[in-house]
């Protein structure tokens, strides 16, 4: 823990959109929310930018774990009309959602980009494990709730270099 | 989980990095590594009972309910009821992923901790059809197909363990 997202740019996720897709919306409400790319701030931004351009996103879930796909199998019902679920969690959300979906499209608005430790007294996450693409971002710290990623490096904590595996 | 780790040390392999005067604390968490089957109560309890049984002097297990979080972590030792045991102990065994057990290091800088698991990526957790990975991290040799690549697979191919160490 904790999975560590970015957003991924709004224009590359309509891409893969129809214009005739009914969208629903799944958003995660522990991980990628502290991580600034779940929670309820989250998904009203991603429906008010699909309203914008014309989409319709017809129905939405903020769920605790979408990454335990019993947990989903159990809570989350998508209608039948729903042609493309947008998944505001990580990797392990989206498969969830493909798995218990399979009639559906998923498309990840959210793209991983490691793993991070939360220090909340700070209101901040360190990257520590890096996905790919992510390995020069080891170290940097991020705001909580909204990802900023931020200049300074305030979590001093922290001491890597102590491990001896 | 979604944070997926292995355990990486048997048990025999654990006791090779334990001295009998040991003051040995457990730490283990209540989320990701307790879905990955390999850590959390239960689990921390049956291990803390076998190392008793070879001899082994285990002082205290704590559970910490979100371990990637450093002041939970750092909590452990000012609770009154904790506190007096990290301050005797000399080892700390971390049942808990590599975030968590940096944590456990920087919270508790001089004792010795024994990390047990290794961060190998991101999952989804179902006790019903079972754990699957979504990606796996860099410099971890496993493909990963798009609908996710069984747990007790990748760590079959990788030589860890998916399973408690007792």
């Amino acid at each position: 823990m904790a999975p560590f997202t970015r957003r991924r740019p709004i224009e590359e996720i309509m891409k893969e959109i129809r214009r005739d897709d009914t969208i629903g919306i799944l958003t995660c409400n522990t991980c990628s929310r502290y991580m600034g790319t779940g929670g309820v701030a989250s998904q009203d931004w991603i429906k008010s930018e699909l309203k914008k351009e014309g989409y319709r996103p017809a129905e939405d879930y903020i769920f605790v774990c979408p990454c335990s796909q019993d947990a989903v199998k159990k809570h989350i019902h998508f209608s039948e009309k729903t042609s493309v679920i947008i998944s505001q969690a990580c990797s392990a959300g989206a498969l969830s959602a493909k798995l218990n979906f399979p009639d559906k499209r998923v498309i990840s608005a959210n793209v991983d980009a490691g793993e991070a430790v939360v220090v909340m007294n700070k209101g901040r996450a360190k990257l520590m494990t890096p996905a790919k693409g992510f390995e020069d971002k080891v170290g940097t710290e991020y705001a909580l709730m909204t990802g900023e990623e931020m200049k300074d490096t305030i979590i001093t904590e922290l001491k890597p270099e102590k491990r001896e595996d | 989980m979604a944070s997926c780790m292995f355990r990486t040390l048997s048990y025999g392999d654990l006791k090779k990095k334990l001295k009998k005067d040991d003051k040995i604390i457990l730490y283990t968490c209540g989320t990701c590594v307790k879905w990955m089957g390999i850590g959390g109560p239960d689990h921390m309890k049956a291990l803390a009972e076998k190392l008793k049984e070879d001899g082994y002097n285990v002082i205290y297990q704590e559970m910490n309910g979100f371990a990637c979080c450093f002041e939970l972590v750092a909590a452990s030792g000012m609770h009154p009821v904790s506190a007096p045991f990290f301050q005797e102990a000399t080892v700390i065994i971390s049942l808990i992923d590599e975030e968590a057990t940096l944590n456990v290091e920087s919270a508790f800088p001089d004792k010795k901790v024994i990390p047990t698991c290794k961060n190998i990526g991101l999952g989804t957790w179902s006790p019903e059809t079972g754990n699957r990975l979504s990606v796996a991290w860099p410099g971890i040799p496993l493909e990963i197909p798009p609908d996710g690549m069984p747990t007790e697979e990748a760590a079959k191919k990788l030589g860890m363990y998916t399973t408690p160490f007792v």
